[in-house]
């Protein structure tokens, strides 16, 4: 009941989010010109990347309750994608986007079609099997350099920007709002309590006429194609590109930022995205690059066995209001 | 050439099983899962890799050893592990546990790394590249004691959890607790033992693993895959099935290795683990 009057109050003002999404846009697609700080932009993109894969992983894993531990598969292929386009074909960032959105939106499909016969524990093991081929798979393509992986030179800015990186800050932010809308959309839709039926009980859901299996393959593909996204700009930001990039530490990333900030909402992952990759950053910058990684296994210790809803739970527990995400009544 | 790969391969399933037991009692009967097994077969090969440094004993004799500290160290692991999930429903005790001790192995994975550094250990033993010729085959015997390792420990467990009291008792568990409970007996109990025991052959699988290949923090995740394909291509609760899937692994992988190329033979376990989930995901030996 809650969560519904809440979305009956967003949905009340399109308007309103539409003209803060503009606004965000404008003023990010200015502010590079004007403020040329690269080390903002080179920290700011991994936190939007961030922003953009929680919220994706969140699409599948938060409200039809599918957890993906692949994300780096996704976000891998995406990038393999894009940079094999502007590295072989010298096509540019947008075909890129365009073609890593289409190919990760496939292996979502893909995925999603797999929910047919793998429900729990066993997609999860799926998901992960699943990454681990796609690197074996690059490791062992020359055409993309196997192990080494190959070079990548952005070309000139688009002007008049001073850098290919602050040129990719409005695209990232650009992605990001995107992906937040599509989930926000998704949220408030018939799809959205669907998939939340499906989380709760697919069995229950299925026989009172859920189209669970469409809306599951819905929900996989967005969430596929949101990683693809994340990963499409990589190249051009890293400079390179190599197996090494499908780490464990985008999966387990992407699994502990909607966790942190609070599983099956719509903020919950932009906030955990935007807290845990700010920290991870400061660490790996003032202590040492592989505590970041540490860090996150902590955070996942603690969140799950101490508040499994995340910090939106943690706050709507302070002020007293029941939490809105996986009621059972 | 393929039947000396054959062979190789089943010599390569026995270290196979060795690496996957563990896994087999906690998934399949404990029904924890415990994702970061490999991890600890790993903080088990280092702790032999630093014992070995110091004393230059054999690794598998100190395995032997470790297995009575690591039998401690899964009785506490499941206890704690109880003492915080046991009151989530049932459906999702298994993925939490999932994420949970993907949290663990994260945690030790950067514990060795910040202790041991990248750098690829290994210990060269007298039989390191020693080989004995059996039927006219040149059969490494390092592999072979692995593959001895690993039979004796499959074997030992079933024989362990078939005809004995106790053994029974974890199986009547993960057949049905609340039977067990009504019948006056201690699931808790019984369970944290079996979670002891298959801590006690990540020890020994430890010893096997540095004596076999060099080790290097981030190796857990690939055996991961690997450990999980064995074990739900055996039929999860099986041990015998987790010995058949490890050869027909371990054969798969090798004769990959010889026809095309090494790089591929890790693709091939996760190629079958995918196939396994996709079309048979009780396994090939479903009870």
């Amino acid at each position: 009941m809650k969560r519904q009057q809440q979305l009956t109050i967003l949905a009340s003002r399109p308007l309103l989010g539409l003209i803060a999404t503009v606004a965000i846009l404008v003023v990010a697609s200015v502010a590079p010109i004007i403020f040329n700080q690269p080390y903002f932009y080179y920290v700011s993109y991994i936190v939007l990347q961030y922003v953009i894969l929680a919220t994706a992983w969140n699409i599948f894993g938060g409200y039809a309750g599918y957890v993906n531990f692949g994300a780096a598969g996704f976000f891998g292929l995406g990038a393999y994608v894009s940079g094999y386009l502007y590295h072989t074909y010298n096509l540019g960032l947008l075909a890129g986007l365009v073609a890593a959105a289409a190919a990760c939106a496939a292996l979502g499909a893909l995925v999603g079609y797999a929910t047919a016969r793998l429900r729990g524990l066993y997609f999860a093991i799926a998901t992960l099997a699943i990454s681990l081929l796609i690197q074996v798979v690059f490791i062992n393509m020359p055409q993309v350099g196997q192990s080494f992986g190959f070079i990548v030179t952005p070309p000139p800015p688009p002007p008049p920007y001073p850098s290919y990186i602050a040129f990719l800050f409005p695209v990232m932010i650009a992605i990001a709002l995107i992906s937040v809308l599509a989930s926000w959309f998704l949220l408030r839709s018939r799809f959205g309590i669907g998939l939340f039926s499906i989380k709760d009980d697919e069995l229950a859901a299925e026989s009172v006429g859920v189209p669970t299996f469409k809306l599951k393959l819905l929900a996989a593909t967005m969430s596929g194609l949101f990683m693809g996204l994340a990963g499409a700009p990589f190249p051009y930001y890293q400079l390179y590109i190599s197996p090494d990039i499908i780490s464990f530490t985008i999966s387990i990333n992407s699994v502990a930022m909607p966790l942190i900030g609070g599983i099956g909402t719509l903020s919950g992952p932009v906030v955990g995205a935007v807290l845990l990759s700010a920290i991870q950053q400061v660490a790996s910058v003032s202590i040492s690059s592989d505590i970041n990684v540490l860090i996150v296994g902590v955070l996942i210790i603690i969140f799950i066995v101490a508040a499994p809803d995340g910090l939106l739970g943690i706050f709507r527990r302070l002020i007293g209001k029941p939490s809105t995400q996986g009621e059972k009544s | 050439m393929l039947v000396d790969s054959i062979i190789l391969g089943v010599l390569l399933g026995g270290f196979y099983a060795a690496l996957s037991v563990g896994l087999t009692v906690s998934f399949g009967l404990v029904k924890i899962v415990n994702v970061a097994h490999p991890t600890f077969i790993l903080v088990a090969s280092y702790i032999i890799f630093s014992l070995n440094s110091m004393t230059a004993a054999d690794p598998i004799v100190i395995g032997l050893l470790l297995t009575i500290p690591f039998f401690a160290l899964g009785v506490a692991l499941f206890l704690a592990y109880d003492r915080l999930f046991s009151g989530r429903s049932k459906g999702d005790q298994e993925l939490i546990g999932l994420v949970f001790f993907f949290g663990v192995l994260v945690v030790l994975e950067i514990v060795l790394l910040r202790i041991f550094g990248v750098t690829e250990r290994g210990i060269t033993t007298s039989y390191s590249t020693s080989s004995t010729i059996l039927f006219g085959v040149l059969l490494p015997d390092k592999f072979l004691f692995a593959l001895i390792a690993g039979v004796i420990m499959i074997v030992a467990l079933h024989l362990f959890f078939t005809r004995t009291f106790t053994g029974r008792a974890v199986r009547a568990v993960a057949e049905d607790e609340i039977a067990v409970m009504l019948m006056g007996g201690r699931p808790t109990r019984v369970k944290a033992l079996a979670t002891g025991l298959s801590m006690a052959t990540a020890a020994v699988a430890g010893g096997l693993l540095i004596m076999v290949q060099p080790i290097y923090p981030s190796l857990d995740i690939q055996l991961v895959g690997l450990t999980f394909a064995v074990v739900i291509l055996g039929g999860r609760r099986s041990l015998l099935g987790t010995l058949i899937a490890s050869m027909f692994l371990g054969i798969a992988t090798s004769v990959t290795a010889t026809l095309l190329n090494v790089g591929l033979s890790l693709g091939v376990a996760y190629v079958i683990l995918l196939a396994t989930l996709a079309l048979r995901p009780e396994g090939l030996f479903k009870r």
